[in-house]
């Protein structure tokens, strides 16, 4: 089943000379479950890519469909709602809502729907996060290994059509990033999350199921199956 | 660049937007206290050169002086001008006649007509010699005499013959009264009218010098000359207007007047700490940067403090000329008010103390206000720059209580309440206008007790016309009062939230990619603001009632009696400034968060 379409992506930034074609023509589809990294140079396009994907930035062309239904077909407001029901982000730079602490950051999303929390589902994945201990702390009295998990948990609450990660290792150590990638393959095989993370990190992409690369805009599949760890 | 403050010129260019609302803040402050100096300013010379044609130039009047304690006085080094007057028949019921219509008689020195410039000769000359005397217009246009005639005047002891040397303007009394004056040289009238002159009509006029000190002067003068004090009058007008009245009332009004401008300075400082607050968290990553690169804490509190000024060189001239034009509109508008009472009032003249004070305090407010954030500055630790950690406003000590509301409802007022030390500066400021307001308040009844005895029979001939204009004038003061002081509260809310926003546009921005509306957004910065004013408010009707109620009975019920009532109508005029300021406050805000690319805005 594909969560994933992306259809013919076109963005274009500036005019005339300052034009510059930052995605042209992209084209690829992302099954459920499926953990796939989008590595390339700084400056290829990438982050692009993903805040398109993400509906934070508009394209110029093509069609992006999250479980079949066209992003940009919505309305703001519909769109807002459908990212953040459907849509999980986890950036570089965490991003945690600093007047929130750990369990409030990480049900943020549910709060916005006005939901009530599953209590069972909150500990489990302050379990599985190994955040129990932490849950009162705000984001200023954790490390960043820590926050960057708050912002996992944050990810997976709404139990997320697509997960898209923006190098999130890009601002921690080696431990705590092994630790990262561990947390999202683990989200990837035990709650079937389809994943897209992008990094320039060439050792990260080990851990995923497949990998493909942006280079002046041009995306190119570079193989890897669904839930086979690539060698 | 030869110093690291070489930096600031430089920054200060690229960071245009985000220290705009500082720039402003300093700007609206000199402003209003420049506008403020410079009107009582320009009100003083106004009301200073009028009294002077009402009343005349001297500052005040010694009666029955003898000739040798006349002579002591006038060769005093403090005394300007004395000038000898005396006057009989003033009361115009004694049988001094010309052509049987009755006559005033008064004897004066040439000085008299430099300390009364409205009486002016308008043909010939002042009697220099004995036997001459001045007539007046009256006498010349009903008996047809000219210059070098001679005038017969009866007295009770026979006839009396002068000659005219020279013709002067009717007073309004003898014009009223339908009489004539003759007027002699000090010699001429002491040698015809010694003995027909009461005691008391023996007066001496003295001008003092220049920033003579005049109490101390008349009290050394009386003390030297044995002169006992209930023979000395002050021209309380003239006097009043030059800061020098012994009147303790006048001076009350002026220190009230200085107090009320010392709390606007205070709430333009509260506005610029409020404002630099927020400048300094917006750039706590450069700071940490700074540090990191081996700024000294004390390089990095100099740095913000001199941005600070750097800021003033062109805030305070803008200030500074926004006020002298704003002066020049409020002078021209009471001259066509009120002509009679503001036609000596300055067109376009630029008041000293406006521009001195205004940049003066001016630049200890923006110093002042600078303290705190420099400080707060250079306590930025190095390790923020590079942990990715440096936030825009303040780590929060505590989480937002998000059990019972919504969270956007709940995370609005965390940001308004989350930081006690915020919370109470900004509230604080905004009951600040609140007080400011009901006290400037009390101007209007005071103006409506005192103007109570501008009547038309009243002394000085005011009309009912005149009464009105001057009714007018005052109230264009009070009420301009009033307004600026509503107006720095509009501002204050403008601005906070302006700031307070701006502050967390990055947090909005990735609260955005996580999936809050627009709309919830909204509800949060409402939720915000209403904490901010619901605390003001309160805040400002709490302290501003009993200190109204302090005032009140100090300025009105001990002078005029009655009773002290709720200042509703205040209470709800300022309310409603501040709530209606606040959804205008929201506005921009609002449309800021609506049109901010959430890209761009987390990847800042």
């Amino acid at each position: 089943m594909e969560i994933v379409e992306v259809q013919d992506l076109c963005k274009t930034y500036g005019t005339g000379e300052a034009k510059v074609e930052a995605l042209k023509h992209v084209s690829f589809t992302l099954k459920k479950g499926e953990f796939a990294a989008v590595i390339g140079e700084s400056g290829s396009g990438k982050s692009t890519l993903l805040n398109c994907v993400g509906a934070l930035d508009e394209p110029t062309g093509g069609r992006i469909l999250i479980d079949g239904q066209n992003l940009f077909a919505m309305g703001e407001e519909e769109r807002t709602i459908f990212r953040r029901r459907n849509i999980g982000f986890i950036f570089q730079s965490f991003h945690l809502i600093p007047e929130l602490n750990v369990e409030q950051n990480i049900i943020f999303p549910l709060l916005l729907d006005h939901k009530k929390p599953d209590v069972g589902q909150v500990e489990e994945i302050l379990a599985v996060l190994g955040l129990q201990e932490r849950r009162g702390h705000l984001p200023g009295q954790l490390s960043g290994g820590q926050q960057q998990r708050v912002a996992i948990g944050r990810a997976l609450i709404t139990r997320p059509k697509l997960i898209l990660a923006d190098e999130p290792t890009g601002n921690l150590d080696r431990k705590n990033s092994r630790e990262v990638m561990e947390l999202l393959t683990k989200a990837s095989r035990q709650y079937q999350q389809t994943i897209l993370m992008i990094t320039h990190n060439p050792n990260l992409i080990t851990s995923v199921d497949r990998v493909m690369q942006v280079a002046d805009g041009i995306l190119s599949d570079l193989g890897g199956n669904v839930n086979e760890k690539l060698s | 660049m030869k110093n690291y403050l070489n930096l600031i010129p430089i920054l200060a260019k690229i960071h245009r937007r985000q220290t705009r609302m500082t720039r402003w803040c300093i700007v609206i402050s000199v402003f209003l206290i420049a506008a403020i100096f410079g009107m009582a300013d320009m009100f003083l010379q106004s009301q200073k050169n009028l009294a002077v044609m009402q009343d005349g130039a001297w500052h005040v009047m010694f009666r029955e002086l003898n000739e040798e304690q006349t002579m002591m006085l006038a060769a005093r080094p403090e005394v300007k001008t004395l000038t000898r007057y005396a006057a009989a028949n003033y009361a115009l019921d004694r049988d001094y006649k010309v052509e049987g219509v009755q006559t005033l008689l008064c004897g004066y020195d040439e000085t008299f007509f430099a300390l009364f410039p409205s009486v002016s000769i308008l043909e010939g000359k002042f009697p220099q010699e004995t036997g001459q005397a001045l007539v007046t217009e009256g006498m010349r246009v009903r008996l047809g005499v000219s210059v070098g005639d001679e005038v017969e005047v009866e007295t009770p002891d026979g006839v009396l013959r002068f000659q005219i040397s020279g013709i002067v303007e009717d007073t309004s009394m003898l014009l009223q009264a339908d009489a004539f004056g003759l007027f002699m040289n000090t010699e001429t009238y002491l040698s015809c009218f010694r003995e027909a002159t009461q005691k008391e009509d023996f007066v001496s006029y003295v001008e003092f010098v220049p920033h003579c000190r005049i109490q101390k002067a008349i009290r050394d003068i009386c003390g030297q000359l044995h002169i006992p004090k209930d023979r000395v009058s002050e021209n309380a007008k003239v006097m009043g207007a030059m800061m020098q009245s012994s009147d303790h009332y006048i001076l009350m009004l002026y220190l009230i007047a200085f107090v009320l401008a010392v709390l606007v300075a205070v709430s333009g400082m509260m506005m610029i700490l409020g404002s630099m607050n927020s400048s300094v968290a917006q750039r706590t990553e450069f700071f940490g940067m700074m540090r990191c690169l081996g700024a000294t804490a004390k390089q990095v509190r100099r740095y913000v403090r001199m941005e600070a000024l750097f800021w003033c060189l062109k805030a305070i001239p803008l200030g500074l000329l926004f006020s002298v034009v704003t002066v020049w509109g409020l002078c021209r508008m009471l001259q066509i008010l009120a002509p009679k009472w503001f036609s000596e009032m300055p067109g376009f003249g630029i008041s000293l103390p406006g521009v001195v004070f205004g940049s003066m305090i001016g630049l200890l407010t923006v110093l002042l206000a600078s303290r705190r954030p420099a400080r707060k500055a250079s306590k930025v630790s190095p390790w923020t720059a590079v942990s990715g950690n440096a936030d825009t406003v303040f780590a929060a000590k505590r989480a937002a209580h998000t059990g019972r509301m919504r969270v956007e409802t709940a995370l609005g007022l965390h940001h308004a309440a989350g930081s006690k030390k915020n919370l109470i500066l900004l509230t604080s400021s905004f009951a600040f206008s609140i007080i400011l307001f009901l006290g400037f308040g009390i101007g209007i009844d005071f103006m409506r007790h005192a103007l109570v005895g501008l009547r038309p029979d009243a002394p000085g001939t005011v009309n009912v016309e005149e009464a009105k204009a001057v009714y007018f004038s005052f109230a264009l003061f009070v009420y301009g009062f009033l307004a600026v002081v509503a107006l720095i509260a509009a501002f204050n809310i403008i601005n906070s939230i302006a700031m307070s926003v701006a502050a967390r546009m990055r947090q909005y921005g990735a609260m955005r990619a996580i999936g809050i509306s627009i709309r919830q957004l909204q509800t949060m910065v409402a939720a915000e603001t209403l904490t901010y004013l619901a605390g003001g408010l309160a805040e400002g009707l709490l302290l501003g009632l009993p200190i109204h109620y302090y005032l009140y009975r100090w300025a009105i019920i001990e002078r005029w009696g009655g009773a002290w009532q709720m200042p509703f109508k205040e209470c709800v005029v300022i309310a409603a400034v501040m709530i209606a300021s606040a959804i205008a406050a929201m506005r921009g805000p609002v449309r800021r968060i609506r049109e901010m690319s959430v890209v761009e805005t987390i990847s800042m």
